[in-house]
């Protein structure tokens, strides 16, 4: 099981290192979001008491690691569209071991592409603390997780690609624009504020911002971020056993 | 362009999905991003750069099902050999590209417009000439990109480039004195600018022609490029 689970992990890194294209993009977007978009909004942003760049700027970390946690899914999409996953199938480990792997590869992946960023914020910000910037990263690990299995789940219930692509950035973008990730919630409309409660990139959001400001996460919040992983990891299992099961190709 | 349309029409709750995509950016973060700027209406600002960001995702489907069809599906071969002049199909292929772009956003155009008063038929006309004129230049970035890509990663990547450039580096979520000098020949040579720029005068009762011109000579500019590159990419 181990060498399976391994092997399945360092895949998911190997994909990474072979598309250096999409790491370029997904950095130029970071930076973009940071040194053009933060810095423009901050000029444009005038409400008292609130620093627009320094709260934006943990935010993106959050729009980074989501949105890279969401990419496995047009993966695993893809790898059953050209019968790849037919081949994946029949390597010697269990379903268990290769659906695990998958979404802790996931994980590893995002966490592989975002670290770079985070640590350019913690260097603009001035967060120094080691045991705050590891606990930061271990909530925003737990989220791509959590989102890895989401992703996988919307992949393997929709077939029309069409549908799938429009479907997986509609997620995307309702997990973060009803979050707290770029905004804070003195400024939603009170339905946005209270929908913004039930999302993983709202209790990540808050927990990390805690985190790094040397308070403590709230147990409620990682408590609530740790169902969403749950949650979506047994939901990718159960779909992607039964697609796996009942077969992609008739 | 039939096929083309016949596509867009087929999935209908993308259709809808494409609609709550801009009623997220504008109803949700522009409204609380407007929450957040006293100077002046930010939302009134954002509204028509959140629709022509839809024109825009859509009009980039138009190279996404030219790259399926020419990368992975094997389908241009089979398309050329049918009984249509090169450049006619290439052109109606560009036209159906815009057409999808342009009904796709209608429901956020019209939402757009009624947030405006003293509403006119030029005010449509206006808006919707902008809206065509932008997902040409669109669609003509998006067939570019498809044409010279031959690897996933390297049409995604470019396209996500270019719609970065398109989104981050116009005149869409603040004003052009808020850049710093060294951006602002970029912002400049943005068409999604000139659209902008062109969009909110007409819903406030103004005719900005010289906004229109540049448009219309950038768009038109793009199109022509990518109907030469596309039907140079059709010949064997």
């Amino acid at each position: 099981m181990t060498r399976g689970f391994y092997e399945l992990i360092l895949r998911e890194i190997r994909v990474l290192v072979k598309a250096p294209w999409v790491v370029c993009s997904r950095g130029l977007f970071f930076l973009i979001q940071i040194f053009v978009f933060a810095v423009l909004m901050d000029r444009v942003v005038d409400a008292p008491n609130f620093d627009f760049f320094a709260y934006y700027s943990i935010g993106t970390i959050l729009v980074t690691i989501s949105s890279i946690a969401f990419l496995i899914g047009h993966d695993v999409y893809e790898e059953a569209e050209t019968g790849l996953l037919d081949y994946l199938l029949t390597l010697p480990f269990s379903r268990r071991v290769y659906i695990l792997g998958r979404c802790v590869g996931g994980a590893f992946r995002s966490m592989i592409y975002v670290t770079p960023m985070f640590g350019l914020v913690a260097v603009i910000r001035g967060f120094t603390g080691a045991v705050e910037l590891l606990g930061a990263l271990a909530l925003l690990f737990v989220l791509a997780f959590g989102i890895t299995g989401l992703s996988i789940t919307v992949a393997v219930t929709i077939r029309n690609q069409n549908r799938f692509d429009i479907t997986l950035a509609l997620l995307e973008l309702f997990m973060i624009r009803f979050s707290t990730a770029l905004y804070p919630p003195v400024f939603m409309p009170s339905a946005v504020a209270t929908v913004s409660v039930f999302s993983p990139v709202t209790l990540t959001s808050d927990a990390v911002r805690a985190v790094l400001q040397g308070g403590e996460a709230s147990f409620l919040g990682v408590g609530g971020l740790i169902a969403f992983v749950i949650v979506f990891f047994a939901a990718s299992t159960a779909f992607y056993f039964k697609r796996i099961e009942g077969g992609y190709f008739h | 362009m039939q096929r083309d349309l016949k596509i867009l029409f087929l999935d209908k709750l993308t259709l809808f999905i494409i609609f709550l995509n801009f009623s997220i950016e504008l109803f949700v973060s522009g409204l609380i991003f407007a929450r957040m700027v006293s100077g002046f209406d930010y939302f009134l600002f954002i509204a028509p750069g959140a629709n022509l960001m839809t024109a825009l995702v859509v009009a980039f489907q138009a190279g996404r099902e030219l790259f399926v069809e020419r990368a992975l599906r094997d389908l241009s071969a089979y398309h050329v050999t049918l009984p249509v002049p090169r450049r006619l199909y290439v052109a109606a292929r560009i036209a159906a590209g815009v057409a999808k772009a342009v009904i796709a956003s209608t429901p956020g155009t019209l939402v757009v417009i009624f947030l405006y008063p003293n509403l006119t038929v030029f005010t449509f006309l206006g808006v919707y000439l902008v809206l065509v004129l932008f997902s040409l230049a669109g669609v003509a970035f998006s067939i570019m990109t498809a044409v010279v890509s031959r690897r996933t990663e390297v049409f995604i990547t470019l396209r996500s480039t270019i719609q970065l450039y398109l989104s981050f580096l116009s005149t869409v979520f603040y004003p052009l004195e808020f850049f710093p000098p060294v951006l602002v020949p970029f912002v400049l040579a943005n068409p999604k600018t000139w659209a902008v720029q062109t969009f909110r005068e007409i819903v406030q009762g103004n005719w900005p022609v010289q906004e229109l011109l540049l448009l219309s000579a950038t768009s038109l500019f793009l199109a022509i490029m990518a109907g030469i590159i596309y039907v140079r990419a059709t010949k064997m």
